[in-house]
């Protein structure tokens, strides 16, 4: 549950949600020094190979390297497969 | 009346693709229109019998990515029109997955945004397909590519 200001929301989603067996948690943005993605999924213990990883960023599609600020929301997700 | 240029529907429950079209062509009639209705497969990607596909999606950026999309068509076409439904949830084999219908002045624009909308969905929209079989489960690694 969130409880302060300089958290953000880390969002995974299917076979990485079901992997890890969670889908949303709150971390301190301290925790990560240069604020950017890469770490955040190193912070979280995501074992995956960066090129089949898509991120969001407050529903936006970023990167790795882009660097996340307080109460954003950041989802790492699988490569899409819909249609 | 303005036309609706485009409508985008997370559907969570079964429809029916030739009903939709009728209810959306009341408003949108143009000389040419295509339509592309994506059924799920019997059988899963290793061989074995389909029980049910399961589909998942980030609600928020979904619908913000498709939507953004047939928007910069509609700036680029004057006369566009598209209805693009996607379902979400367990689907059972044969049931429409998805609806894609581009209404146009030309055959050639209707035909051409229609695979064009098709190719975002499976590769540019957080969507994910889950396999059920009498075996388990597995998540659909890599969308199928464009052939003929």
């Amino acid at each position: 549950m969130k409880n302060n200001a300089s958290q953000i929301k880390v969002l995974l989603f299917a076979e990485l949600s079901e992997k890890y067996g969670w889908n949303e948690q709150y971390i301190s943005l301290d925790l990560i020094e240069d604020k950017k993605a890469k770490s955040i999924l190193k912070h979280i213990n995501i074992n995956v190979a960066h090129q089949s990883i898509i991120v969001a960023i407050n529903k936006e599609i970023s990167s790795l390297e882009a660097t996340v600020k307080d109460n954003d929301e950041i989802a790492f997700m699988p490569i899409f497969t819909g249609g | 009346m303005d036309k609706i240029k485009y409508k985008f529907k997370i559907a969570t429950d079964p429809f029916d693709p030739y009903r939709e079209i009728e209810k959306w062509e009341i408003n949108n009639q143009m000389a040419a229109m295509s339509i592309f209705i994506g059924r799920v497969r019997e059988i899963d990607q290793f061989g074995s019998q389909l029980k049910k596909l399961e589909i998942h999606h980030y609600s928020g950026l979904t619908e913000k990515l498709i939507e953004k999309h047939l928007s910069e068509i509609t700036k680029k076409i004057e006369s566009f029109s598209a209805l693009v439904i996607h379902r979400v949830g367990f689907i059972d084999p044969l049931e429409p997955i998805v609806l894609i219908a581009v209404r146009a002045d030309k055959r050639g624009i209707a035909n051409q945004y229609c695979s064009e909308i098709l190719e975002v969905t499976k590769f540019k929209v957080p969507f994910w397909k889950k396999e059920w079989t009498d075996k388990g489960s597995s998540w659909v690694k890599n969308n199928t590519v464009l052939s003929t």
